[in-house]
């Protein structure tokens, strides 16, 4: 058996060359190729650059990056400035060409985390053909030592034994994906930055989220205030960036959230020519009650309610929207609709429109809360076709909501009663289409308020759909058979012996034989031969002529009525000009 | 009680109207709604801006194209799930987008008509590179006096 010689002078040199290789072995990992970028290559990618964020206007973009469109306009703009001249070539560890631009510095507020970022591009050849900002954070013994060499790794997507995050944005400094490495492992949620933010008025809704409910933070609270972290800047308005993780469900929702420590602050008196910090998301919030994530906002009182308060919302001012009606005529707001609205019986009409209360929705965020709008518009008043509106009403299939567009002339012209009915007819369509909208959602109407015909029986979704076809059709016969005796009622109860019974029937059916325009839709003219249109045309007229005969009221007791109150009224009938 | 039967047979109309052009439906047109990457100023369409029932998801091009032009373009889609819970992905759907040019020449041919003859689906940016893909419904309007 042959045996080794230890005392051989060839051992002291194996050993002495095998610890050379296993140094060189060691550190092949970390070597990478750098070398000054060619004045080509940096001016191609410069040029790329310039066309990518050329759009965004990044030079002149606020301050934090993903929120910048719609940040406020007190917010400082900063440039990003790529150190051009610093531009290097790099090879990555898995052989990647890569010419990598370095950002100014932003020192971070804290020791405990640190980050390198650089512009890098992809190039094929003498090509550019990517490009993207990366940005690493982890501790300042691996940043600060090994910051350039993590950032080659990140663009690999591998990073050995690393714990930190790598955030990887578009030129425009746009966030396109963060990842949380522990170990060298990345864990299945995002990483972000987020600042914290006290919510100053409603609920607040997470960017992503479909879920108001969502946010189950597993920690409590972002650290606290600002003067706690940085006392210098004590009593400025200033906020706090920190860096987060965030694990969401399939549908979008935060499950589970982690800070991963505060990074800086940023002021609103910043000097504006210091560097841009970067990155930031407004994902993580905190109400109002300091939860993360909560769902605590403030009320119309201006109470911290909702979320983990145990303290309920303020009851809300019901107000009916005057929008600029108010300012324009407000003789119309105070002597026509204000007057109208302390009539009990009027008050039903636009109950829907006042109340937090919806049938089988609540006031969520007060989101679907059915309004109402009162404003004017110029409408046709006379003329060639003696066509005199009093207003009209916009409505869409998708929300409870109106609009009632009263006409400007009317306002000037009409007397006060019509006035009144105008505001009475048009918030019957406003009332009709709510309720007809309601019962799409199969919710039960208001009991008690004069469940329309039919509407027990019909389908709901399908009368909406009559209802943006023949809009006119569909309310007026609505409101002629469950409504006229009411709107009667309201015009004396707020007139009182002022008019005949007839003389108030005559102006509540102003307008409500009107079928309106025959639809585009051929179905509507020819349905297996039958004409549609006419057929409820001819429904809705006969509906309004047996209320004439009735009462017996002549189409010539009709024209001179109108003419007294809408084409030819005396000043002693109509608003006055001045309403103090 | 013929007024009764007057819409009964009316909503017989719109039921069996509604399905007439649903046969004919064939057409699936994606339009990528990205309010994220566009400056605010510079984009033609706003979502859930405007109040609309609960359970309505919203999309709003700003553009008084449709009868009775008064108000904008806007499609929606109901959600009723529990807690109104959306399917969400983490990549961009692989479809062939339509542009807006060209659906908005569609709309003008179409009019209130366009999702008897098309069906929209809107794929929608959200943060984080994730999309949400809904077949929306055009938000018809109606202008009564």
């Amino acid at each position: 058996m042959k045996s080794i010689n230890v005392k051989s002078p060839v051992w002291p040199l194996s050993i002495l060359l095998l610890f050379a290789f296993s140094i060189h072995s060691c550190k092949r990992e970390n070597l990478s190729s750098s070398s000054p970028a060619s004045a080509e290559l940096i001016a191609l990618a410069k040029q790329f650059y310039e066309k990518e964020t050329t759009s965004f206007e990044i030079r002149n973009r606020q301050i934090l990056s993903s929120d910048r469109i719609d940040a406020p306009a007190n917010k400082t703009a900063i440039e990003l400035n790529p150190l051009w001249d610093r531009a290097s070539v790099e090879t990555t560890p898995q052989g990647k060409r890569l010419l990598t631009v370095p950002i100014p510095d932003f020192s971070l507020a804290t020791k405990k985390n640190s980050y390198a970022r650089k512009v890098v591009f992809n190039t094929s050849g003498e090509r550019i053909t990517e490009g993207q900002i990366i940005e690493v954070f982890g501790s300042p013994t691996d940043i600060d030592s090994n910051g350039d060499d993590l950032l080659r790794k990140a663009a690999d997507g591998t990073l050995a034994k690393f714990t930190g995050a790598v955030m990887t944005y578009n030129l425009s400094y746009i966030f396109k994906e963060g990842r949380y490495y522990e170990n060298g492992r990345p864990r299945p949620g995002v990483a972000k930055i987020a600042k914290s933010k006290t919510i100053a008025k409603g609920l607040i809704s997470l960017p992503g989220s479909s879920n108001i409910n969502a946010g189950k933070a597993k920690l409590s609270a972002i650290a606290g205030s600002i003067s706690a972290i940085t006392p210098e800047f004590e009593g400025q308005d200033c906020e706090n960036y920190y860096l987060v993780y965030i694990e969401r469900d399939e549908f979008g929702n935060v499950v589970y959230w982690e800070n991963r420590g505060f990074l800086y602050a940023i002021c609103k008196n910043s000097n504006p020519n210091s560097p841009n910090p970067g990155g930031a998301n407004t994902d993580v919030y905190v109400d109002c009650n300091r939860n993360v994530n909560g769902n605590a906002y403030e009320d119309e009182c201006g109470d911290c309610v909702g979320g983990n308060t145990g303290l309920q919302p303020c009851p809300p001012v019901a107000e009916i929207k005057l929008d600029s009606l108010k300012k324009y005529f407000p003789c119309m707001a105070k002597l026509i609709i204000a007057k109208l609205e302390n009539d009990t019986l009027y008050a039903k009409l636009i109950q829907p429109f006042q109340s937090v209360y919806t049938p089988g929705i609540g006031s969520i965020n007060f989101r679907g809360l059915p309004q109402l709008t009162y404003t004017f518009s110029a409408q046709a008043w006379g003329g060639a076709g003696t066509n005199y509106m009093l207003g009209e009403t916009l409505y869409a299939n998708n929300s409870y909501n109106s609009t009632v567009y009263f006409n400007s002339s009317a306002i000037a012209n009409a007397s006060e009663l019509m006035l009144q009915v105008a505001t009475i007819h048009e918030t019957g369509h406003a009332y009709v289409h709510y309720y007809i909208k309601n019962g799409q959602y199969n919710i039960a109407p208001p009991v008690g308020e004069g469940l329309p015909w039919a509407m027990g029986i019909v389908n709901y979704g399908a009368l909406l759909d009559g209802q943006m076809a023949m809009g006119n059709f569909v309310d007026h016969s609505i409101l002629l058979n469950n409504y006229f005796e009411q709107m009667v009622r309201i015009l004396k109860s707020v007139n009182g012996n002022a008019y005949s019974d007839n003389e108030y029937r005559m102006a509540a059916l102003y307008g409500m034989n009107n079928a309106g325009s025959r639809p585009t839709d051929p179905i509507w003219s020819n349905f297996n031969g039958v004409d549609l249109y006419n057929i409820q045309k001819n429904q809705l007229q006969k509906t309004y002529n047996d209320i004439l005969t009735k009462y017996g009221i002549s189409a010539a007791q009709l024209n001179t009525f109108y003419q007294g109150h809408i084409s030819n009224t005396p000043a002693s009938k109509k608003l006055p000009l001045t309403c103090p | 009680m013929k007024t009764t039967i007057v819409i009964i047979f009316t909503v017989l109309a719109i039921c069996t109207n509604s399905s007439a052009f649903a046969q004919a439906a064939e057409n699936n047109l994606y339009f990528l709604a990205d309010t994220l990457n566009v400056p605010k100023g510079q984009r033609i369409l706003g979502i859930n801006e405007r109040e609309v029932s609960l359970y309505e998801n919203e999309y709003v091009f700003f553009c008084k194209c449709i009868a009775p032009h008064k108000a904008d373009l806007a499609f929606s889609y109901i959600n009723t799930n529990k807690n109104r819970k959306e399917n969400i992905l983490s990549k961009k759907p692989n479809y062939r987008y339509i542009s807006w040019k060209n659906l908005a020449t569609l709309i003008e041919k179409y009019q209130n008509n366009f999702d008897k003859v098309y069906n929209l689906y809107i794929v929608e940016v959200l943060p984080g590179n994730r999309y949400k893909t809904n077949l929306v419904k055009l938000v018809r309007y109606a202008s009564v006096q």
